[in-house]
């Protein structure tokens, strides 16, 4: 479809930066460090726990992150102007044994899969193994047996965990193996309010609480964990000022040995005290969003409205002359850089889905005033995206807010930053997320100021608890069980039978299959609910975080005495993503034309070719026939209403089907407290892929599902406006737990002033019609061909995975080919 | 009813017209240009193309030719087209296309009525307003089908949709005539001035041309459409100093305006196989830029305004 053959090839490469030399070290420092494991934590959590026995899950807890933060490994980068790590040096990952170690225990000592440096992908090295291996070892024999994980697995039922692990129809090890995270701290109050404010508050409370009251010591427990955590952040920010001022003595450059100084001026104030300059606002930003993965391993610890909550901060500096616009862009890429040295290391099996290690620490601009209505955008707005487009870094994760009256300035900027490549921003049409929001019983204004969380999950700073990511529904793999009756061809096993007994082969008509693929559907989401109260239960009694109740949602948690994760937010909600709305829409749509309208095929030649994988050449039509076939029919993607309807008529069904369960904290406080859906798949498209034998759609075995509600990679061939229209079409209203579509533009369909504008114009288009989320992959095929022959010329490629972007050469290999493969949406 | 044969209604397009737009490309054309870059559109009936990438090998389509004109030589897949004409105006036309599962085979062309091309341009209105762009009749050659492309533009300036045709203006004037109150945008071709050169690269003489230009140099007045005169820049063919010095004294005693010159490219070049046509220019290489740039200079020589849509 494109005129213009020539690729502009290494296109991130050729553009400028702007950035300093003091943040192009700091970043370069950082790259040249390879990730690890930090054993560190580890270490210290045993310790605590082992002191603390008699006392109570909250205190343990409190205890732990308090014994981590005055003995973990503390640094200063070298240049840099902000303080606070979260394992001894940058991107080395900390131990969470707490949550699971038979994984890792696996990884390191059997080399099952992999051993965690070896790994085809997302390798951490292990330090000084000699020495350290014997340590792990300790750890390793301590939780056996206890940790999350064991007590998930043995409250599951037996059908949850085939559902889960053989069957990959649904899946949450993100939950099972490490903590929850998903949520923006309040950062807009907090650096108002300070730390000593909060531990005063909490005594206070705790001071005035009825001992006789049944909840005492629960509420007790409460105040007291936050006290105790509080207090081991402020201590934390005083071990920085004193290794400033040590490391400042020693400093020759008086330059430099200034800087030192004002981080130990600082480091005395915040996060203890409210924040006096942007300056102190950004350091006590990056000390909330650092401690807080430190005491739980969940990703998605989310900035939020980095332009908003900080701009009254940065205009006062401005007036004052104590701040420049230039400063600011420095500290802002400071801050980014120190948001990059966060990592987490997940097991290899859910690396799968998760590739690129992303910590979804997603940061937002732009959009409206949540009072008024009207559009947001300032200076700060233009900075961070000025970050973006200078660091290049995966973290933190870019969300570019739009409005219909959004300045045409701020769209041409953020098309700008997409065109370079990096997968960020992400663009959210504010239009249709707050509608959503609205929907599920958010007030006019909280929904307004929302921000977002994780991958494309939204809600508003410091209101809305945990919980936005939950379980995956692979709605295939749910349609390949219903064409063989419950019984899944892989392994073997058999689950829930359809109401009908029957198989492909034997339905009468098309709206039997449908209405048997509908109710296999419910079951599987049935299950879900299981897996989701089983994890909530578990964390709620046995993985508690005062530290998030203190940072997330104090303005709730502390009056109400409850963490989040017992009912402690203004909203809560469990967020359920589901993959490959594309295969059911098109696999649907192949049965009924080619088996009921059409007849060219009977049920049975179509389930024998699934079976065998379209391969086998002695039936007539021939398997690849019948592939071809289905391959030729309509596909979700080319707007056409009689496989669009499909796809919405599917995915509504999840929507208001998860939408009536009710999660653990039903009654307990917050508003909402059930199910609703998202389309985020990071990279769950693939492993997902592997568990599904062929489709109906021309898929075969093994192969990677669609992801999010983009049409199957391949499959949109009549351009980009039609492609977007068919999937406007989904009642995307109903995603208000995020919505994905995934786009990938050649950077030179986008080059010069008409690309951008034609850009834009797509993405205004898709939005008017109710489109929800956009993010881009913009760089040429040929850039990716050549990355994946000459690695270590294209480290810094960065791609857009789903939902975040990530280094082209780290991913594997069939990630790598599931990107160059994803249509080329030509604009040209 | 009154239908149309289409070869194709492309969405999404950019270079032809001003917006986001569709094209509408009419099957059949009066002239056999060398260059084009569209040879499928050029027989005005559907035509049996053939892609071999797709091919899965059935053999299904070797029984199914009546004529017995496809056979297997050294494991390829040979088709002697000497037959597929006679196929073509045949009322049991293209039977290997309907029976091949994998679009190797496929009929080039089909029947619409204005309903149908209606139903699939306007799901694309928002984007015309939203660019300022609209939809492009173009070809083959739509005049050939004027009663279906007036009824077609009629229906589009109902919606109030622009509109724009691609011409080669080798027409009955009455033909082109009573398409222009229903037009925005005219793309009008003149490709070689002198009569002789334009029969031999086209196979057809120019007198009916350059008389529809001098008609609508006289009455572009009586209406509301922006006019570009085209012409293809071919190197060795349609570039001499002389075509263009003689093409843009012509337009501008005409009292026409825009111009714009298009660069030869070598896109089309694969369809010719499919069709089982010939491609005769496989040794030229697109002008330079700078030829491009000297053709603008000599339209503003001649008062003209060169223009070039992206
Ligand atoms: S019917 Fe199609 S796929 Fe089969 S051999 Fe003929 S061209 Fe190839
Ligand atoms: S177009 Fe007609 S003559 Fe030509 S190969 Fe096909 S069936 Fe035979």
């Amino acid at each position: 479809m494109s005129n213009n053959t020539e690729s502009i090839g290494s296109f991130q490469y050729a553009t400028e930066r702007s950035w300093t030399e003091r943040i192009e070290n700091l970043i370069n420092y950082i790259h040249g460090i390879e990730p690890g494991i930090c054993i560190e934590r580890g270490r210290f959590v045993i310790e605590a726990y082992k002191e603390n026995e008699a006392e109570p899950t909250m205190i343990k807890r409190a205890r732990a992150l308090e014994k981590i933060l005055e003995n973990m490994t503390i640094y200063i980068l070298p240049g840099s102007l902000l303080v606070g790590n979260q394992a001894s040096r940058p991107r080395w990952a900390p131990l969470f044994p707490e949550f699971a170690v038979s994984w890792l225990e696996e990884e390191i000592f059997e080399k099952n899969p992999y051993y965690p440096a070896d790994r085809p992908a997302d390798p951490f090295i292990i330090p000084e193994p000699e020495k350290t291996l014997p340590e792990f070892k300790e750890i390793f024999d301590w939780w056996r047996g206890k940790t999350h994980m064991d007590r998930v697995y043995s409250h599951l039922p037996e059908e949850v965990i085939t559902a889960q692990d053989k069957f990959g129809a649904i899946n949450e090890y993100n939950y099972i193996q490490g903590g929850d995270g998903h949520f923006s701290p309040d950062h807009g109050y907090l650096i108002r309010t300070g730390l000593r404010k909060i531990i005063d508050d909490c005594k206070e409370r705790l001071a005035n609480l009825d001992k006789t009251a049944p909840e005492y010591h629960q509420k007790r427990e409460f105040y007291q964990s936050l006290i105790i955590s509080c207090e081991a952040v402020i201590k934390y920010a005083h071990r920085y000022a004193d290794l400033a001022l040590e490391v400042a003595k020693r400093t020759e450059d008086p330059v430099r040995r200034q800087e030192l100084e004002k981080i130990a001026e600082i480091c005395r104030n915040v996060p203890e005290y409210p924040a006096r300059s942007f300056y102190e606002a950004i350091q006590f930003v990056t000390f909330t969003q650092i401690v807080l993965q430190i005491e739980d391993n969940g990703q998605g610890i989310s900035v939020g409205r980095f332009d908003q909550f900080l701009y009254d901060f940065y205009k006062a500096d401005i007036e004052s002359g104590e701040l420049t616009y230039d400063k600011a862009v420095e500290l802002t890429e400071n801050f980014y850089a120190m948001l990059y040295t966060v990592n987490r290391i997940k097991s290899w099996s859910d690396t799968d889905f998760f590739r690129g290690s992303p910590m979804f620490q997603n940061l937002t601009v732009g959009g409206i005033d949540p009072v008024t209505g009207q559009d947001a955008t300032n200076d700060l707005t233009y900075i961070a995206l000025q970050a973006t487009a200078d660091t290049r870094l995966t973290q933190p994760s870019l969300t570019a807010r739009m409005h219909k009256n959004a300045p045409e300035k701020y769209k041409k900027r953020v098309a700008e930053v997409i065109r370079l490549g990096t997968g960020y921003p992400a663009v959210f049409n504010d239009d249709a997320y707050i509608a959503a929001l609205i929907n599920r019983g958010y007030s006019v204004e909280d929904a307004s100021d929302y921000c977002v969380i994780g991958c494309a999950e939204a809600g508003p700073a410091g209101l809305l608890g945990g919980r936005t990511g939950g379980a995956w529904l692979n709605m295939t793999k749910i349609l390949e069980l219903t064409l063989n009756n419950g019984y899944d061809p892989r392994t073997g096993a058999s689950l829930h039978p359809n109401k009908s007994n029957k198989t492909l082969a034997e339905f009468s008509s098309y709206e039997e299959l449908e209405e048997e693929y509908y109710r296999q559907l419910r079951y599987y989401i049935s299950l879900e609910m299981i897996m989701e109260n089983t994890i909530d239960l578990l964390y709620e009694k046995h993985m508690e975080e005062p530290l998030a109740a203190a940072l997330g949602c104090p303005r709730t948690t502390i009056p109400r005495g409850l963490p989040m994760k017992k009912g402690g937010a203004k909203y809560d909600f469990t967020g359920q993503q589901t993959i490959g709305t594309a295969n059911i829409a098109n696999s649907l749509y192949a049965i009924k034309k080619l088996v009921f309208e059409d007849k060219k095929l009977t049920g049975e030649q179509l389930l024998h070719a699934l079976h065998t994988n379209f391969e086998d050449n002695t039936t007539n039509p021939t398997g690849e026939e019948i592939r071809q076939m289905c391959l030729n029919v309509e596909k979700y993607g080319n707007d056409i209403d009689e496989v669009d309807t499909l796809a919405r008529e599917a995915l509504q069904a999840v929507c208001e089907e998860q939408v009536k369960y009710f999660n653990t904290r039903k009654g307990r406080g917050p508003i909402g407290c059930h199910l609703h859906t998202s389309t985020t798949t990071v990279s769950s498209n693939t492993p997902f892929g592997r568990f599904c034998g062929a489709t109906p759609d021309g898929r075969k075995a093994g192969m990677p599902v669609a992801d999010g509600q983009s049409p199957m990679r391949g499959t949109d061939v009549n351009g980009p406006t039609a492609a977007l229209k068919s999937v406007s079409k989904l009642r995307q209203v109903l995603l208000s737990c995020g919505s994905l579509y995934n786009l990938k533009f050649s950077p030179n369909d986008l080059a010069g002033k008409n690309g951008l504008k034609r850009f834009i114009s797509l993405i205004d288009y898709y939005f008017s019609m109710g489109g929800m989320q956009m993010q881009f992959n913009v760089v040429s095929k040929e850039t990716l061909l050549e990355a994946q022959k000459k690695p270590e010329q294209h480290k810094s490629l960065l791609v857009r995975v789903a939902g975040y972007s990530a280094y082209f050469v780290t991913l594997e290999k069939t990630v790598q080919e599931d990107i160059i493969e994803r249509t080329e949406e030509a604009l040209a | 009813m009154l239908k149309g044969i289409l070869f194709d209604i492309q969405r999404y397009a950019i270079h032809d017209g001003s917006g986001i737009r569709t094209l509408v490309f009419f099957k059949g054309c009066p002239l056999e240009c060398e260059w084009c870059s569209n040879p499928e559109s050029q027989f005005m009936l559907p035509e049996m193309g053939y892609f071999p990438d797709n091919c899965i090998r059935c053999d299904k389509c070797i029984p199914a030719c009546p004529y017995g004109s496809i056979r297997e030589e050294e494991n390829i897949l040979i088709t002697d087209r000497s037959f597929c004409r006679e196929c073509y105006h045949s009322r049991q036309a293209l039977q290997c296309t309907t029976v091949c599962q994998s679009l190797a085979r496929k009929a080039i062309g089909a029947y619409y009525t204005v309903d149908e091309v209606m139903k699939e341009v306007l799901k694309d209105q928002l984007i015309y307003r939203q660019t300022g762009g609209g939809v492009t009749l173009s070809g083959g050659e739509p005049t050939q089908q004027a009663e279906f492309a007036e009824a077609l533009l009629r229906e589009l300036q109902d919606n109030l949709i622009d509109t724009a045709i691609e011409t080669c203006g080798y027409c009955k004037w009455e033909n082109l005539q009573r398409l222009l109150p229903y037009l925005d945008q005219m793309f009008f071709d003149i490709k070689l001035f002198d009569s002789e050169e334009h029969a031999r690269y086209t196979g057809v003489k120019n007198e009916l041309i350059l008389d529809n230009i001098s008609r609508l140099g006289k009455e572009l007045d009586n209406y509301d459409i922006e006019l570009y005169m085209r012409t293809p820049v071919i190197p060795g063919i349609t570039d001499s100093r002389d075509n263009i010095e003689n093409i843009c004294r012509f337009l501008s005693e005409q009292g026409i305006k825009n111009i714009e010159f298009l660069s030869y490219h070598k896109l089309g070049r694969g369809k010719y196989l499919t069709i089982g046509k010939e491609y005769k220019l496989y040794d030229i290489e697109p002008p330079a830029k700078e030829f491009i740039a000297e053709c603008d200079g000599i339209a503003e020589k001649y008062g003209l305004n060169p223009v070039h849509f992206e």
